[in-house]
C-alpha cells in the first residue's frame, strides 16, 4: 500500500513536470495563425444589365510559412469566380464578378472569406482553422433607360409614355421624372418596361430618369421626351417632285414636323416635306431602289427604309443613307415587304412572295444594325404599329386563299407574336392603331378594342384609315364619299357598323390612287398621299 | 525543450533495457485489431469551425517476445462550417452557403520494444494525403496544388508506473517539399479503474502550447470489446482553438481490460 502511494506521488510530480515542459515555446520560426489581406472591401459596378462584365479585382493575402492550406470561400450572386495563386507566403486572390446579363440589375452584396488552415495534430492527419479574414464585395448593376415611346408629346397635353430599358425589376423604382417634372403615375410592367403618365408639359426636351433611392448615383438614361407645340396646318396639296405610280408608305415625323413618303419614283425614292413657319418646304428626295416601306426608329434618330432585299438607315432630316444591311438568307423570289418598329427600337420586317406562301420574318436591331431571320413565317404579311410602339398588328393572306388566315399581334413588352383570334384575308389597307394601342383596325374595316374584341365596322368603301391619337375617332378616306368620314369608335357597336358623324369632309383635291393616310401626333392634321399628290387636311371636328 | 525530452527518453529507454531480464510477459500478447471511429469538432475563435468524421483500423502484431509491430490506416472527412465567417452583420447569409471539405487518408507503421511491466519505446513512420473541395478555391501553399502529401517520423517512449503511464513522443512532419514541423508531446495517463483511463497531454506543434484531456472507458458490461473516448483540447495562442472529440473503438480478439490492452496488446 505504501508502495502504491509513493508511485502516485511520483506520477503526480511527473505530470506537473511534463505539462510545465510544454509551456516554454521557442521564438524561432514562430508561426502566426493570422492572415492579412490587402483590402477588406471590393466594389464593382456595371452601367446596365447588358454591359460588359466589370474587370476582375485582385486581393493579396499574406500569411506565415507554416500554413498548411489556404481556402477561399465566397457567397452572393455578385461573385462569379474566385481564383487563387500562391507565391511563397503571399497569395493573389482574383475575384471575378458575375456577368450582368446573367444576374440582372440590382445591388448585390457578397462575402469572401480567406482562411488559413494548420495541421491539427502532430501527424497532420487533419486540419483546423487558423485566422479567417473576410472581404465584402458590393456590386451595383444599374438599370438603364434606353427609350421612351412615343418620343414626342404634344405640349400642354398630358399623356402616358412607355419607357423601355433593362433592369427595372432589380430595384424598387420610386419615381420617374421627365426633366424635373415627376410622372403622375408609374407602373413597372416588367424588367424592361415602365408605363408612366406625364402631366401637361411646355414645349422642350425632357430627359427621362428613374428615381431609385437605393441606387448610388443617377441610373443611366438615353431617353428624351420631346414636347412640341400643336401645329395648325391649312388644307392644301403637296405636289410630287416627279411622277408617282405607287405610294408604299407615309409617315409623319412629329419631332421635326415633316412628312416622309416612300414612292416608286425612279424605281424607289424617299421623299421628305418639312413644315416650318406655317409653310411646307420643297420636297427633298433620296433614291432607295425598290423601297417598300419606311419607319422612324423609336428615338427618331433614324429613318429606316426597307427595300426588296435590305434595310437602309437614313438621316431623318437630310435623308443621307447609311450602309444597307442585306437580309440574311432571304429565300429566292421572296422580298422584304413591310416594316414596323417596336418601342424597344427593334424593327419587325415581314417578307412577301408572288404567290400564296408563308415566308419568314426578320428582326432588325436598330442600335446594333443586326438583321436576323426569325423562325416565324407568315403569308405576305403587312403590319401597322401603335405610336407608342407597344403593339404591332399583323395581317396576312393572298387573294387566292379560300380560307382566311389568322391575324397576329406582336407585343413589344414580351417580344412575342400571338394569334389575334381573328381570321381575315388581308386587303390593300394595312393595319392601323392609335397612339396607345387601344384600337386596332384591320383591312380598313374591322375595329377591335384593346382586348381584340370586335367593336364595330367601318364602311367597306374605305380606301385608307387613320385613328385619332386618343383612339376615340376613326377617319376614313372613303371612295363613295370622296372625302373623309369621321366615326366615333370610343364605344362598342358589338360588331355592327359604325355610323359616320355628320357628312364627309371634302379634300382640297383628290390624292389619286394607292392612297395612304396618316395623322399628326397632335391629332390635328390628316395627310393622304396618292399617286397624284399629297393632300393635307385639318382633322375634321365633331359636328 | 527538445534536449530535455531526448534526455527523458534516453533515461526511460535505459531503465527499460536494464529491467528487461525481469520481464514476465510478451511485448504483444497476441495479434490485436482495433477499429475506431471518431467525431472531432474543432472551433477556432473568429474563424471557421469544422467537424471531422473519421475511421481507422490498427493491427498490432507480436514480433518475438520483446517487440511489436503496429500497422494502421485511416480516413477522415472534415466539413467546414463556412456560415461562421460568411454571414453578414445581421446574421444572414447573402446567397447560398458554399461547402468546403477536406479529405484525409493515410497509414503508419510503428515498431516498438515493450516490457509490459515497465514501458515501451518505439519508432514510427507514416504518410498521408490531404485534399480539399471548397467552393471558391483551396490550395496548399507549399505545393501550389490542391493536394498535400505528408510524411512523419516519430519516436516515442512510455513508462508504466502503477496506475500511471508517462509518455513522451517527438514527431517530425514534412508537408511535401515544405518546411518540417517538429513537435513534442508529453502524456500522463491515469487508470483509476482498469477500465477507465484519464490522460492529460500537451504538445508544442507550431511552437504553440496545446493542452488536452482524454477520458477513455471500456465498460465491462459490453464485454471488454468496446471503448468510448471523450476528449477536449485547446490551443492558447491567437486565435484560440478548442477541440472536442468523441470516439468509439471496437477490439477484435482477446477480451481484456483497458489498462491491460494499452500495456500488453496495442
Amino acid at each position: 500500500m505504501h508502495h502504491l502511494t509513493g508511485a502516485r506521488r511520483v506520477a503526480g510530480v511527473a505530470l506537473l513536470l511534463s505539462l510545465c515542459a510544454c509551456s516554454g515555446s521557442s521564438d524561432d520560426n514562430e508561426t502566426s495563425r493570422q492572415i492579412e489581406l490587402s483590402t477588406h472591401s471590393l466594389t464593382f459596378s456595371a452601367a446596365a444589365p447588358t454591359a460588359a462584365t466589370p474587370a476582375a479585382q485582385t486581393i493579396t493575402a499574406s500569411f506565415s510559412a507554416g500554413i498548411a492550406n489556404l481556402s477561399v470561400v465566397h457567397t452572393g450572386q455578385g461573385i462569379a469566380k474566385v481564383t487563387t495563386a500562391v507565391n511563397g507566403t503571399t497569395a493573389q486572390i482574383v475575384v471575378t464578378p458575375s456577368d450582368p446579363a446573367t444576374i440582372g440589375a440590382g445591388r448585390f452584396t457578397g462575402t469572401l472569406a480567406v482562411t488559413g488552415y494548420f495541421c491539427a495534430d502532430t501527424a497532420c492527419s487533419r486540419l483546423e482553422a487558423g485566422g479567417s479574414q473576410t472581404v465584402t464585395a458590393k456590386y451595383q448593376i444599374s438599370p438603364v433607360v434606353d427609350y421612351v415611346a412615343p418620343n414626342v408629346a404634344t405640349a400642354g397635353v398630358s399623356g402616358t409614355a412607355v419607357i423601355r430599358g433593362s433592369g427595372f425589376n432589380g430595384y424598387a423604382i420610386q419615381s420617374v421624372k421627365f426633366g424635373d417634372v415627376a410622372a403622375t403615375s408609374l407602373t413597372v410592367v416588367n424588367g424592361s418596361e415602365i408605363r408612366a403618365a406625364y402631366p401637361a408639359l411646355p414645349a422642350g426636351s425632357y430627359a427621362v430618369s428613374l428615381g431609385i433611392p437605393t441606387h448610388e448615383g443617377t441610373p443611366p438614361s438615353t431617353a428624351t421626351l420631346i414636347a412640341v407645340d400643336a401645329v395648325t396646318r391649312t388644307a392644301q396639296t403637296l405636289p410630287w417632285p416627279a411622277a408617282v405610280t405607287a405610294v408604299t408608305s407615309l409617315r409623319h415625323d412629329a419631332q421635326r414636323d415633316a412628312l416622309l413618303v416612300s414612292t416608286d419614283i425612279a424605281d424607289g425614292t424617299v421623299v421628305r416635306y418639312a413644315h416650318a413657319g406655317g409653310a411646307w418646304e420643297p420636297a427633298t428626295t433620296t433614291a432607295i431602289a425598290g423601297v417598300r416601306d419606311i419607319a422612324l426608329s423609336t428615338d427618331g434618330a433614324q429613318l429606316l427604309a426597307l427595300s426588296r432585299t435590305g434595310l437602309t438607315p437614313l438621316d431623318p432630316v437630310t435623308l443621307a443613307p447609311a450602309t444597307t444591311i442585306a437580309a440574311p438568307s432571304l429565300p429566292e423570289k421572296s422580298f422584304l415587304k413591310t416594316l414596323a418598329v417596336a418601342n424597344n427600337n427593334l424593327a419587325i420586317v415581314t417578307t412577301g412572295i408572288a404567290e400564296s406562301k408563308a415566308t419568314e420574318l426578320y428582326t432588325y436591331i436598330v442600335r446594333t444594325g443586326v438583321m436576323t431571320k426569325l423562325p416565324t413565317a407568315l403569308n405576305n404579311a403587312s403590319m401597322g404599329s401603335s405610336t407608342n410602339g407597344a403593339l404591332i398588328g399583323i395581317i396576312q393572306g393572298d387573294s387566292t386563299l379560300t380560307t382566311a388566315p389568322a391575324a397576329y399581334t406582336y407585343a413589344a413588352a414580351s417580344g412575342t407574336f400571338s394569334p389575334l383570334g381573328v381570321a381575315l384575308n388581308q386587303n390593300s389597307v394595312a393595319p392601323v392603331l392609335d397612339r396607345d394601342a387601344t384600337r386596332l383596325v384591320l383591312n380598313g374595316v374591322n375595329v377591335y378594342g384593346a382586348d381584340f374584341a370586335l367593336l364595330g365596322k367601318l364602311p367597306e368603301t374605305t380606301l385608307a384609315v387613320s385613328l385619332r391619337p386618343d383612339g376615340k375617332r376613326a377617319y376614313t378616306y372613303d371612295s363613295a364619299a370622296a372625302g373623309i368620314l369621321t366615326f366615333d369608335i370610343s364605344a362598342t357597336k358589338n360588331g355592327a357598323a359604325f355610323t359616320a358623324l355628320g357628312a364627309a369632309t371634302p379634300l382640297a383635291a383628290a390624292p389619286g390612287a394607292s392612297a395612304k393616310m396618316t395623322i399628326s401626333a397632335d391629332g390635328k392634321t390628316l395627310f393622304i398621299a396618292g399617286t397624284t399628290q399629297i393632300v393635307v387636311l385639318p382633322a375634321p371636328l365633331d359636328p | 525543450m527538445t534536449p530535455r525530452i531526448y534526455a527523458g527518453a534516453a533515461v526511460a529507454a535505459s531503465a527499460l533495457l536494464c529491467h528487461s531480464a525481469l520481464a514476465e510477459n510478451r511485448a504483444v500478447e497476441t495479434v490485436h485489431f482495433e477499429l475506431g471511429m471518431s467525431s472531432i469538432d474543432s472551433d477556432t475563435k473568429d474563424s471557421t469551425s469544422n467537424g471531422t468524421l473519421g475511421a481507422n483500423l490498427i493491427a498490432t502484431l507480436p514480433l518475438g517476445r520483446y517487440f511489436g509491430l503496429s500497422l494502421g490506416g485511416r480516413y477522415s472527412e472534415s466539413s467546414v462550417r463556412t456560415r461562421d465567417v460568411l454571414e453578414d452583420d445581421s446574421g444572414s447569409l447573402p446567397g447560398g452557403r458554399p461547402s468546403c471539405n477536406f479529405d484525409s487518408y493515410g497509414g503508419d507503421a510503428s515498431l516498438f520494444f515493450r516490457l509490459p511491466t515497465w514501458g515501451r519505446i518505439g519508432a514510427s513512420y507514416g504518410t498521408g494525403k490531404l485534399s480539399p473541395d471548397c467552393n471558391g478555391g483551396s490550395l496548399f501553399p507549399v505545393t501550389g496544388e490542391n493536394t498535400l502529401s505528408t510524411e512523419h517520423y516519430r519516436i516515442d517512449a512510455e513508462y508504466y508506473l502503477g496506475d500511471f503511464t508517462f509518455g513522451v513522443a517527438h514527431t517530425t512532419t514534412t508537408l511535401d517539399d515544405g518546411p518540417e514541423l517538429e513537435s513534442t508531446m508529453l502524456t500522463t495517463s491515469w487508470y483509476p479503474l482498469d477500465s477507465l483511463k484519464i490522460a492529460l497531454s500537451g504538445h508544442d506543434l507550431y511552437d504553440e502550447n496545446t493542452y488536452g484531456i482524454l477520458v477513455e472507458h471500456q465498460p465491462e458490461m459490453l464485454g471488454d470489446v468496446l471503448s468510448v473516448r471523450l476528449g477536449y483540447s485547446m490551443t492558447e495562442e491567437s486565435p484560440k482553438t478548442r477541440t472536442f472529440q468523441i470516439g468509439l473503438s471496437y477490439y477484435f480478439g482477446r477480451e481484456v481490460s483497458l489498462k491491460s490492452r494499452d500495456r500488453q496488446y496495442r
